[in-house]
């Protein structure tokens, strides 16, 4: 008897798990796509950081999906249009990619070790693999062909042109391996700051994206 | 008698494409197009969509009359060619206009098959969807239901459109097995299928239509199966190229019943070019003679032969087969060759089943050589280039295939990524 | 006549161009409505192969005339590839016949668009950090990453 529950939105996050964006993901801004994962445990939450889910789950209309309970059969979390719902699904984490991926949809297979995504990346770390695998949860996906609509487009535009400017890539120096993952998100750690106004940029940042002043 | 420099015979986008480029070529020529319709160009590719209410009828045209008259060129509509004096260089419409050339340009087009001699086929109600004038003739007649029969794109989008424009009941009839088979797989059918059922589209295959019903109207249509009622028939079944004219002149006709033409679209007279539908040309992927009833050739051959015309060099090297249909939610696409084509011998099928769509891939020994896709058009690009770069149409040209030694075990997303890796144009 | 030049060596497939894009043309973040696409694609040996699938105003652009309605222009001094605003059936041959799938359907117009160089100031070259991106000349471009590659060659530049 499967006792799964998907919910969206304010969710309540006692136990299970909460997959939560964040309302700056996938605002376009650098490293706007990472998100927090939430995991319920008896000491609170554990914190991980993650891959484009974040910004895939803003673009289909749904930034927090709780998760809590069991699956009696292999299920992938589908997320689209605002809604979370769990999938049958059977086959491998190769199958599973063919069958969901698109141009615009993030699909993570649970492996052992964390999430995959469709580039061989892993996110997430063991434990949330297992925490995924004990509720019978095979996959997650995301179709993210929508929109994160701001509530002030011409600040938006402002603020993230002027934080990629900040940035200022123009010659690249020697990257380390682990650097590469700033690199992925648009950061580059061995560049000089331009601007001090960076912590600025993400109130800015807020107030373009949900209209509202935050409280940092 | 009117004299024309370059004249040229049908408004459609071959002989508008004529026009334009003899006319850009040479200015001080005078060019000269007649048409049987009574309207300057217009994109029949569009029509369905005039039929479904989407689009009305202004946003049909792509040169309105005034566009011809400001670049100097003459438009003589209603005017219907029925003769070509060779000898004199001289043409003569039916309303008894004679009309003197230095060039010709034959652009008649094609028409739809009508089963004329098929009982009940000449009744009210029975409809094909080649003009303007046909669509209106369906809009101005009171109907409920349909039968389309058919299923290429006319078949397709005639069926989403009659839907659209709220018919309760289509349903399409294909006398074979499945549903153009000479473009989809079994396979990809059956997906098609499934997606003009989810809109409302009832599909009959392996039906061939016998027989149509009613006495001062039709009100049916008898299958080998069954018998449909119906208001209106919508007829689907191809289309021939237009060529008395050329015939009754003497002009080389080839094989498969186009006008014969080099690669300037010079027919077997020197004076005289012919392009679009009425055309027997190249397929790019074979190298064999094949008749290409589709927009883009009409256009790109249309402008090489006015080039020529006005004394240009254009080379028009064929094209390829694409079936395309993209309206209303319904979308296939597919060219190259199919799995059927290869009657069971030396070919393997690589099929994708996603949430949303189907493909299929086929490989001869390792190459690409056919790709068939219903509900998205991810990556179609690579598949054509592939398709394209496989084909062994040029003698002593560069080899560019790229071959998958090992097809065991590997899924379509597999072969796309390499096909996007091992793509090396466009590197800037 | 620029264009946008793309230089994958340097491409980090951050998403910024695809974001940025949408953002300046319809208001909202919605990459997969822009009008520039990285594509990625994995190597056997774990290389990313990177490809930009963008407008390139072809010299001999087959969208012109693949378009049943003829609202395709290429303008013969500039070369610029153009689409009449008004038009647009959406059937879909520019987006199948597009050498490189830049034709993207936009939902707002339901039409098949590509990138118009935001009239010579394009949004997404300027937030590309890496500077994979560019508004170049294609010549010039070109010219500058061969020579850049042959001093890679010969061991000498600033990348590894």
């Amino acid at each position: 008897m499967s006792t799964l529950k998907i919910s969206c939105g304010a969710a309540d996050a006692k136990s299970g798990i909460l997959l939560s964006a964040g309302i700056l993901a996938g605002c376009g801004a650098p490293g706007a796509d990472v998100m927090i994962w939430q995991v319920a445990g008896k000491k609170g939450f554990k914190y991980y950081e993650s891959s484009r889910l974040a910004a895939a789950m803003n673009f289909a209309g749904a930034g927090r999906v709780a998760i809590k309970g069991k699956s009696e059969e292999p299920v992938v979390i589908y997320i689209s249009e605002g809604k979370a719902v769990a999938e049958p699904f059977c086959g491998s984490s190769k199958e599973l990619r063919d069958y969901y991926v698109t141009d615009n949809t993030v699909v993570l297979s649970v492996e052992d070790c964390g999430l995959m995504d469709d580039a061989g990346n892993i996110c997430g770390e063991e434990e949330i693999a297992a925490k995924l695998k004990s509720m019978n949860i095979c996959g997650i996906v995301a179709e993210g062909s929508g929109a994160v609509v701001p509530a002030d487009a011409k600040l938006l535009r402002k603020t993230i042109a002027g934080m990629y400017e900040a940035l200022d890539m123009a010659c690249c120096p020697e990257i380390e391996p682990e650097d590469e993952v700033y690199l992925a998100m648009g950061i580059n750690p061995k560049a000089v700051c331009k601007s001090r106004k960076y912590k600025g940029f993400v109130k800015k940042l807020v107030k373009a994206v949900s209209g509202e002043e935050a409280e940092l | 008698m009117m004299k024309a420099d370059v004249l040229i015979i049908g408004c459609g986008p071959a002989g508008s494409c004529a026009a334009f480029a003899a006319k850009k070529a040479n200015p001080d020529l005078c060019v000269v197009v007649t048409t049987k319709e009574a309207h300057s160009e217009y994109s029949a590719p569009a029509l369905p969509d005039y039929l479904s209410g989407e689009i009305d009828r202004e946003m049909l045209f792509v040169r309105k009359a005034n566009e011809y008259k400001k670049a100097g060129i003459q438009l003589l509509s209603g005017e219907d060619i029925v003769k070509i004096d060779r000898e004199k260089k001289i043409a003569v419409s039916a309303s008894g206009r004679e009309i003197s050339y230095g060039k010709l340009v034959l652009a008649m087009g094609s028409f739809p098959i009508q089963l004329r001699k098929m009982p009940g086929t000449n009744l009210p109600g029975n409809f094909v969807t080649k003009t303007i004038d046909d669509i209106e003739a369906i809009l101005g007649y009171k109907g409920k239901s349909a039968v389309v029969v058919g299923s290429g794109a006319i078949g397709l989008e005639g069926s989403m459109a009659l839907k659209a424009r709220g018919y309760d009941k289509v349903t399409m009839v294909e006398a074979l097995d499945w549903l153009s088979p000479k473009s989809l797989d079994k396979a990809c059918s059956d997906k098609l299928t499934q997606s003009l059922n989810s809109f409302g589209v009832e599909v009959l295959a392996g039906e061939s239509v016998q027989g149509v019903e009613g006495t001062d109207k039709v009100t049916g249509v008898v299958t080998s199966k069954r018998t449909i009622p119906c208001d209106i028939i919508l007829w689907g079944i191809g289309m021939r190229p237009e060529v008395t004219l050329a015939k009754d002149a003497g002009l080389e006709i080839g094989e498969l019943g186009g006008i014969v033409v080099d690669e300037r679209m010079q027919t077997s007279d020197p004076d005289i070019y012919a392009c679009g539908d009425c055309v027997q040309s190249v397929d790019r992927l074979t190298g064999q003679p094949a008749m290409h009833l589709f927009w883009e050739p009409a256009q790109r051959g249309g402008e090489a032969a006015g080039l020529n015309c006005a004394g240009g060099e254009a080379i028009y090297d064929g094209s390829t087969a694409i079936f395309l249909t993209h309206k209303g939610g319904l979308a296939i696409a597919a060219f190259g060759r199919t799995e059927d084509s290869y009657k069971g011998e030396g070919c393997v099928v690589l099929e994708e089943n996603t949430r949303k769509s189907y493909r299929r891939l086929i490989f001869e020994k390792g190459k690409l050589t056919g790709a068939q896709m219903v509900n998205t058009m991810e990556d179609v690009d690579l598949l054509l280039d592939q398709i394209t770069k496989n084909s062994v149409v040029r003698p002593g040209a560069w080899d560019l295939s790229t071959v998958i030694e090992d097809l065991e075990g590997k899924s379509v997303r597999d072969c796309i990524n390499y096909f996007r890796k091992e793509r090396r144009a466009l590197l800037k | 006549m620029k264009l946008l030049t793309f230089d994958q060596s340097k491409c980090t497939n951050c998403g910024a161009c695809s974001a940025v894009c949408s953002l300046e043309k319809k208001g909202v973040v919605q990459p997969s409505q822009a009008r520039i696409h990285i594509k990625a694609a994995c190597a056997e040996n774990g290389e990313k192969v990177l490809r930009a699938s963008v407008c390139q105003h072809c010299a001999r652009p087959v969208c012109v005339t693949a378009c049943m309605k003829g609202i395709v222009h290429k303008d013969p001094e500039t070369g610029f590839v153009s689409r009449e605003k008004e038009g647009c059936i959406a059937c879909a041959a520019c987006a199948v016949m597009c050498p490189v799938g830049a034709a993207v359907l936009d939902t707002d117009a339901n039409a098949f668009l590509t990138c118009d160089l935001c009239g010579g100031d394009p949004a997404c070259v300027k937030v590309c950090s890496s500077g994979a991106l560019s508004y170049a000349d294609p010549a010039e471009a070109s010219a500058a990453f061969r020579n850049s590659y042959a001093l890679k060659a010969v061991g000498r530049g600033l990348v590894k």
